[in-house]
């Protein structure tokens, strides 16, 4: 981590603020992977009805 | 920018990426059942590593907010208010000197013309009193301790002063007026009468005390009659640029929300569109590096002559009723002189009148009260006040268009309007007259129109003639048209000066911009870390 922080303090202001870019959409992509019981279920009556 | 996908957080996206997306979620081996285990079980593992991979990416997420708090601090230019304090306080203490060594009254240059002019027909009893103390105060600032023989200037007014400077009460003060109310209906005309009487009796002290103050104020500021114009007019435009290019004033209006920085950054449609409407090509980006230089300084100058226009249409009224004027000064000449004689001798009566009310009243040797001559000598004295009183509308009237003929044939603009300056009877009248100077006082609205006659920018007005047979706008298109901009008299005549100013203004805030420490480029990642780390946050950090 300490590394990661270093090397965030050496970045330009424009890549500072391309990488907090890239972050956040990351998250978000990181927060549709997470597959909740509700979708589970979904999908499993999705296969009953199959 | 470096290449940002060599920084070790955006390789791990990737390698996070990949990872997550090669995750085996199926199994093609075993019953039903057993495919169904798997599944759970891999939906189960992959939730876990998501979620701890979300809290890693969320750290990294704070450490570059973090990082970005920091460095807003560090761009964040300093405010250098209190600094430009002191010269803010000299311009201003300048602009008083440029009056006290002006063509104005002493009344004027004293704030004595204001106090008098504030007795108005709808001022309530209250006003009256408080205007009155605000006069004998700063009568007493200036060393000249009024008493009851200055407000003798009639029966009635020396009736309700006795009261007034025994500090009498409000109640005793109401009382007071409305007993001579019912005699002498026109006591607040009196009274204002009476106080411009007394500036006329203290002509001589008032100028003693303007003298002695100027020379007093000219040598801490060490000016003189012949540079304090000039002294005036170099600090304020010094003072005035310090505050156009700070780069702290600039950034404050994108980060608090008046601009918005994407309309100003070099691509921005807003910004093509604003450069464009001057160019003499219709395009300021096809023009060359010297062109381009042209152009900005001309933008620069028409910036400053759209404010001298725009100011010369809200007094142009002034303008116009000096001009017709004008066509009377001859005849004014001779009819204010008479007139002033007539005043004289009218004045001389007044005084016999109250002489005649005293006699009656048993004052004097030999004298004996008699009501019924006291009655006829209060009813003549009102008759004879309200005559007074029109005759010294008409003086004053006489009196401004009289200046008139101190012009020469090659007066400028500016001269004429000077000339206003020299009367605060025709000053007050025309900002009473019009009704978009209502919203101001007296006494801001004179400020406001002292600042436009002497301000430094104003180059037009100053050169072109006042009588000749010409149309300002069409002057002034004209001269940006030799200088290869666009301006057409349409564009800055009272209708559309408004918009084409917000255009110039646009021009000006980026050329303000380019002359200062900071660059609209550090603005936008400034404003653009501002909207991450969001903007309470880090005030209140800041402060």
């Amino acid at each position: 981590m300490d590394n990661k922080i270093e090397e965030i303090q050496k970045l330009s202001n424009e890549d500072l603020l391309a990488l907090h870019s890239a972050i956040t959409e990351h998250l978000k992509y990181l927060d549709e992977k997470i597959i909740s019981d509700e979708e589970e279920k979904a999908t499993d009556g999705g296969d009953a009805s199959e | 920018m470096s290449n940002l996908n060599e920084i070790s957080v955006m390789k791990e996206i990737e390698i996070n990426k990949n990872h997550i997306e090669q995750f085996p979620m199926e199994t093609e081996e075993g019953t039903k059942r057993t495919k169904e285990k798997f599944h759970m079980n891999a939906v189960n593992e992959r939730n876990i590593y998501v979620q701890k991979q979300h809290a890693v990416f969320d750290q990294y997420r704070i450490e570059c907010e973090n990082e970005m708090k920091k460095r807003i601090k560090e761009l964040m230019p300093q405010d250098k208010s209190s600094e430009y304090e002191n010269g803010i306080k000299e311009v201003d203490e300048l602009l008083y000197l440029v009056k006290l060594n002006s063509n104005i009254s002493n009344g004027f240059k004293l704030g004595l013309d204001f106090i008098v002019a504030s007795i108005q027909d709808d001022s309530s009893l209250e006003d009256i009193n408080r205007i009155l103390k605000s006069f004998i105060d700063k009568f007493q600032d200036l060393g000249i301790y009024l008493s009851i023989q200055d407000f003798s200037y009639t029966m009635f007014t020396e009736q309700y002063m006795s009261s007034f400077l025994r500090n009498s009460s409000s109640d005793v003060m109401k009382d007071v007026f409305e007993k001579i109310y019912f005699t002498c209906p026109d006591i607040m005309m009196q009274l204002k009468m009476n106080l411009i009487h007394i500036l006329e009796k203290y002509k001589s002290q008032l100028e003693k005390y303007v003298v002695s103050l100027k020379n007093k104020l000219f040598l801490e500021h060490q000016v003189n009659d012949n540079n304090v114009i000039e002294k005036y007019t170099v600090v304020r435009y010094q003072s005035g640029n310090e505050v156009a290019i700070d780069p702290y004033y600039n950034t404050i209006l994108f980060t608090e929300g008046k601009k918005k920085i994407s309309d100003y950054v070099e691509g921005s449609p807003t910004r093509q569109k604003n450069y464009n409407a001057f160019a003499s090509n219709g395009n300021y980006d096809e023009l060359g590096e010297e062109e381009k230089k042209h152009y900005n300084s001309a933008v620069m100058g028409l910036y400053l002559t759209l404010n001298e226009l725009k100011k010369y249409y809200h007094y142009e009224f002034i303008l116009k009723d000096l001009l017709e004027r004008y066509k009377n000064k001859d005849a004014a000449k001779g009819q204010y002189a008479t007139k002033k004689k007539e005043l004289e001798k009218e004045e001389k009566t007044r005084v016999s009148l109250y002489k005649e009310y005293q006699k009656a009243s048993g004052i004097g040797l030999f004298a004996k009260k008699n009501e019924t001559k006291m009655k006829n000598a209060m009813l003549k004295m009102n008759e004879h006040i309200r005559k007074l009183n029109t005759l010294y509308e008409e003086y004053r009237d006489l009196d401004i268009t009289n200046k008139l003929n101190s012009l020469t044939e090659s007066a400028s603009i500016y001269d004429l309007f000077s000339i206003a300056l020299t009367s605060f009877p025709f000053l007050e009248k025309c900002f009473q007259k019009e009704e978009i100077f209502q919203e101001f006082t007296l006494e801001e609205n004179v400020e406001e129109y002292f600042k436009f006659i002497y301000n430094p920018n104003n180059s037009v007005l100053r050169k072109v003639n006042v009588f000749a047979d010409y149309d300002l706008v069409s002057v002034v298109a004209e001269k940006y048209k030799l200088l290869n901009l666009v301006v057409t008299s349409e564009m800055i005549d009272p209708d559309n000066i408004d918009a084409t100013m917000e255009s110039v203004k646009f021009i000006n805030l980026i050329q303000n911009i380019e002359r200062s420490p900071i660059s609209l480029h550090t603005i936008d990642i400034i404003c653009q870390m501002l909207e991450i780390v969001g903007k309470e946050e880090q005030t209140s950090e800041m402060i």
